[in-house]
């Protein structure tokens, strides 16, 4: 085969943070701020747009054309609103809206929320310096908009940029961070469980697997129409096609993620798990796979992720070579290989992008640890400086003292 | 870019020389003959060797330095990476080692240990930037960005480049414009900025040709082919590489060789001429696979499958595709690994300065804290010891206080506040003794009041102390100051005077006697009381301790005790 172990892995890490990234995470964050703005139900919409984003952007379109809304709700219904392009992976779409949002008229609550919405983009679209930047504004954001597992959301993005750079050691450190963060909260439990998984795909710790797919498939797998039980059969696929290896079970799973995916208007996910079920399907099952194909070709044109683009190619030039149709396999080959050129390139990039900006935060704070210990030398020495001046008043006030008291001693004496 | 970059370096010569001694100077032959002349060089550092204990230390590290440069040239990197470790680096004069440590980058570079190669950029970072020559502070800088080019970090690239850039600003040194220009044109062409690459490239061309830098004028025809390429000018970019391949010899240079020649036959097939193509593809012999570059690999699967494909095989232009792709996924692959071992060295590296200064700022901080500490401590411990010892001294002048306060109780009688008789004889003899001649007799009289008992029976106890009250008052108020009156017994006073004469002493007593007689108190009858007085006196001369003072006043004792027998007017007086 043409294709590394290796190699495979470092292609399905994309894959695995767009999964990870936009749904699960937000969650938390947008009960958080909505419940810091005051609305008593940030639960349901939080659940709405995570599990059934299409009708949640229904329901938020409706209440736009509804009536007169006052700046502050008609804000916060276009931040709900990117939020769901963001779940639904159309990446574009949601940019465009959180660039609509001026932000300078946001309540604070809500401006927690907007930062965190492009700091989830960011690291969807895998513009991973933007969104450090933004996660460090939301370190800064007022704690007013924070509870509970805002801090767990925060640090799967940590680790989700982690994951994406390869920095395993801070990876390491922010999945223990993320790990003493989960609480009775099901679904922060499940989201730390997929960016668990995430990992361990990544890792190649095949051994560690079991738990891990025990807890997804006990926890994470109840409501069976929901966009983020989809992301979870994904997650389980990928396991068990890397592990268990049953074909059968791996394609049903990914069938029904695809078609709930596409249900909920996720194009992204639906594109995803199709392409998956054409790579098992060309295993065997060769007119599955061209079927799925010719489905999945008017996707191809827009919001589709690059990387997915030339898997699509790929595949369907792989097809293509097992239909004998050899001119238009080479042609998709070379259209492959066009994008993977552009994925390599733009990789290289962020990683080196994303080490200048480390550089530069490290040399910050650098600066910032001097100046404060620039500032404790000088308080030092200023204490020390005093502290010897009341000593030599001390010696003084003493000497003088115990001089008049010598003489009234003396004159007492006399 | 390794490769120019070691060549660069080889040819760096003459501009090292700081050797004084003998040894030094042998050395620094070496150093410049190298590249021109390398079995010399080796015989030459050979020769030095044998007399390796005469060498000092300075001297041996140099050698080891040169050492190393002849097995980088002569591509014996193993050997050359033992030697790098064994260079004594720190006993080197400053360009010496900055010489050293760009080269152990390269040999670094070279073997893909970024880290090591960062660690050298850093002992050269450390060396005393005034003490470098100009040239060598611009590589430096130079040095510092190829490294950020290699690992795609091009924006520190650019600081490092700019720093260069204002370092070499002013100069007439061609070498030095040639260096900076040609890093200045790489990075721009790493990022595929070849319009603004092209715009520099004409000066950069200028330039090297002065200095006659093969290697930088061969890069720049492979950057201006690339330029071509970009613009789809192929015939010119098939130009160019021809002049490039007719300059480079496949033996000097043979990485640089075979890549024009893979340039060469990409731009041929992009003009459709296959057979000069495949010939140029011939060419490139077993070289990529020998030296498993298979990013290069891949680009021949690429120019094949091209060519095949224009044949009409496209069974074998796919097959040949694949392979390319397979090829290239590795080159990915390794490039990736390589990349990011190349961050995390630079990562490591970076702001090491800062951490030193932060590092030192700590070591400083903990200093001042302690001392601030130590001080505040000693300032504890001396304000306590004071307040202890004030507290002593306090408790001791209290004490001392008191006992004079009982002392004082001592001195002074409770009622008439007139001197005890103990004090009164002590006060008396100080005042003859202090007097001297005032007066020669001293004259002392001894007063009782009569009938006191009988007044403090009769009327009241108040009754008789208002009367002691009463006389001690009238006696202060006669005696002047040099007199000393003091209370003995519990009805009689003394009082002692001097005088010039007995007349004088007697009439002294009689006044006093009289200033008595007027005495009235409330309540008291006047008949009720009377006072006796009995004086004496001696000549002041005679009168030299307290005991000859105690016998005055026991004769006066005595004059008063006759005077209570014989007298019994309301104020008597006797004399003895």
């Amino acid at each position: 085969m043409f294709f590394s172990k290796g190699c495979f892995l470092q292609k399905i890490i994309y894959v695995l943070l767009m999964l990870l990234g936009s749904t699960v995470n937000t969650a938390n964050v947008y009960a958080n701020t909505q419940q810091a703005s005051g609305s008593h139900s940030s639960l349901e919409w939080f659940e709405r747009i995570n599990n059934f984003p299409k009708q949640a952007k229904l329901l938020l379109n409706r209440q736009l054309s509804a009536g007169s809304k006052s700046d502050d709700e008609r804000i916060r219904i276009e931040l709900k609103l990117a939020h769901i392009s963001i779940v639904q992976g159309k990446l574009s779409e949601a940019d465009e809206q959180l660039i609509s949002v001026v932000s300078t008229a946001i309540m604070p609550a809500d401006h927690t929320y907007f930062l965190y919405l492009n700091a989830l983009l960011r690291v969807n679209q895998f513009r991973y310096v933007e969104a450090m930047d933004y996660l460090q504004r939301l370190k800064n954001s007022p704690k007013a908009s924070v509870i509970d597992n805002d801090e767990l959301a925060y640090s799967l993005l940590y680790g989700q940029i982690y994951l994406g750079i390869y920095e395993q050691d801070l990876l390491s450190t922010t999945l223990l961070g993320a790990k003493s963060l989960v609480n009775q909260d099901k679904l922060g439990f499940c989201q730390f469980k997929r960016f668990e998984a995430a990992t361990l795909l990544n890792s190649d710790n095949n051994h560690l697997f079991a738990e891990v797919l025990q807890s997804l498939e006990h926890h994470c797998l109840q409501d069976s129409n929901s966009l983020t039980t989809a992301l979870t059969q994904r997650i389980i696929a990928d396991i068990k096609s890397q592990t268990i290896g049953h074909k059968d079970e791996v394609n049903q799973l990914l069938s029904q993620a695809a078609k709930v995916s596409f249900q909920q208007d996720a194009l992204f996910y639906y594109v995803d798990a199709q392409l998956l079920l054409i790579e098992n399907y060309l295993m065997g099952q060769p007119h599955r796979a061209n079927a799925i194909l010719d489905e999945l070709a008017p996707f191809m044109v827009t919001n589709i992720n690059k990387r997915q683009l030339s898997k699509f190619y790929f595949l369907a030039a792989k097809n293509n070579e097992q239909q004998g149709e050899l001119k238009q396999a080479l042609v998709n080959y070379k259209l492959y290989a066009e994008q993977q050129t552009n994925i390599e390139k733009s990789r290289r990039h962020a990683n080196a992008s994303f080490l200048e900006y480390r550089v530069e935060q490290d040399k910050k704070y650098l600066q910032i640890e001097i100046d404060q210990v620039t500032t404790d030398i000088a308080v030092a020495k200023k204490n020390y400086d005093s502290y010897k001046r009341a000593l030599m008043i001390v010696i003084t006030v003493f000497i003088v003292i115990l001089g008049c008291a010598v003489l009234s001693v003396r004159r007492l004496k006399s | 870019m390794i490769n120019r970059f070691l060549i660069g370096l080889l040819c760096c010569v003459s501009c090292f020389v700081y050797g004084q001694s003998d040894a030094n100077k042998k050395i620094d032959l070496a150093n410049d003959i190298a590249l021109d002349d390398f079995p010399r060089a080796l015989e030459i550092l050979d020769k030095v060797e044998m007399s390796w204990s005469e060498l000092s230390e300075q001297e041996r590290a140099w050698h080891g330095a040169i050492s190393m440069r002849l097995r980088l040239i002569e591509g014996d990197y193993n050997q050359a990476r033992v030697t790098v470790e064994q260079v004594n680096h720190m006993s080197m004069l400053p360009n010496h080692r900055l010489q050293f440590y760009l080269s152990a980058i390269v040999l670094n570079q070279i073997l893909e240990d970024f880290v090591r190669a960062f660690e050298y950029l850093n002992y050269a970072a450390q060396i005393p930037f005034d003490e470098l020559s100009k040239r060598n502070k611009v590589r430096l800088h130079l040095v510092a960005a190829e490294l950020n080019i290699d690992a795609g970090t091009f924006s520190h690239a650019t600081n490092w480049v700019k720093k260069a850039v204002s370092i070499a600003k002013g100069s007439n040194n061609d070498r030095i414009k040639c260096d900076v220009l040609y890093t200045q044109v790489y990075l721009l062409a790493k990022q595929e900025l070849f319009e603004e690459a092209r715009l520099l490239l004409g000066t950069a061309t200028k330039v090297c040709t002065r200095v006659n830098d093969m290697q930088a004028l061969s890069t720049f025809k492979d950057i201006q082919s690339l330029i071509y390429r970009e613009r789809k000018e192929y015939v010119k970019q098939q130009q160019i590489l021809e002049s490039v391949l007719a300059t480079i010899g496949r033996t000097t240079d043979s990485f640089n060789y075979y890549q024009t020649i893979l340039l060469f036959a990409e731009s041929l097939v992009v003009q459709n001429k296959f057979s000069q193509a495949k010939d140029a593809l011939a060419k490139l012999d077993s070289f990529f696979i020998e030296n498993e570059l298979v990013g290069d690999i891949a680009t021949v699967f690429r120019l094949q499958s091209a060519i095949e494909e224009k044949e009409n095989d496209i069974g074998q232009a796919l097959n040949s595709y694949k392979h390319y792709i397979h090829n290239q996924e590795l080159f990915d692959i390794a490039i990736n690994k390589s990349q990011l071992v190349h961050l995390n060295a630079q990562f490591a590296s970076a702001n090491n300065e800062l951490q030193q200064t932060l590092s030192r700022r700590l070591d400083e901080r903990n200093d001042a804290i302690s001392k601030a500490n130590t001080m505040r401590t000693l300032c504890l411990v001396v304000a306590s010891v004071i307040v202890l010892i004030s507290l002593c001294l306090g408790i001791a002048f209290y004490n001392r206080r008191q006992k004079v306060i009982i002392i004082d109780t001592d001195k002074y009688d409770d009622l008439t506040s007139l001197l005890t008789e103990k004090y009164g004889q002590k006060q008396a003899m100080l005042t003859i003794e202090a007097g001297g001649a005032r007066a020669p007799l001293v004259v002392v009289i001894m007063l009782e009041i009569g009938q006191l008992d009988m007044v403090s029976q009769s009327l009241s106890v108040a009754h008789g102390d208002s009367l002691l009250e009463k006389s001690a008052l009238a006696l202060s108020r006669y005696t002047i100051d040099s007199d000393v009156l003091f209370r003995c017994d519990l009805t009689m006073f003394c009082v002692v005077t001097q005088c010039y004469s007995q007349a004088d002493a007697l009439n002294y007593v009689e006044k006093l006697a009289h200033c008595l007689g007027d005495i009235s108190i409330k309540g008291i009858n006047r008949q009720a009381f009377n006072f006796n007085a009995g004086w004496t006196s001696k000549n002041v001369m005679k009168i030299n301790t307290l005991q000859d003072f105690i016998e005055l006043q026991q004769q006066a004792q005595c004059a008063l005790e006759d005077c209570l027998i014989l007298g019994n007017g309301p104020v008597v007086a006797y004399s003895k």
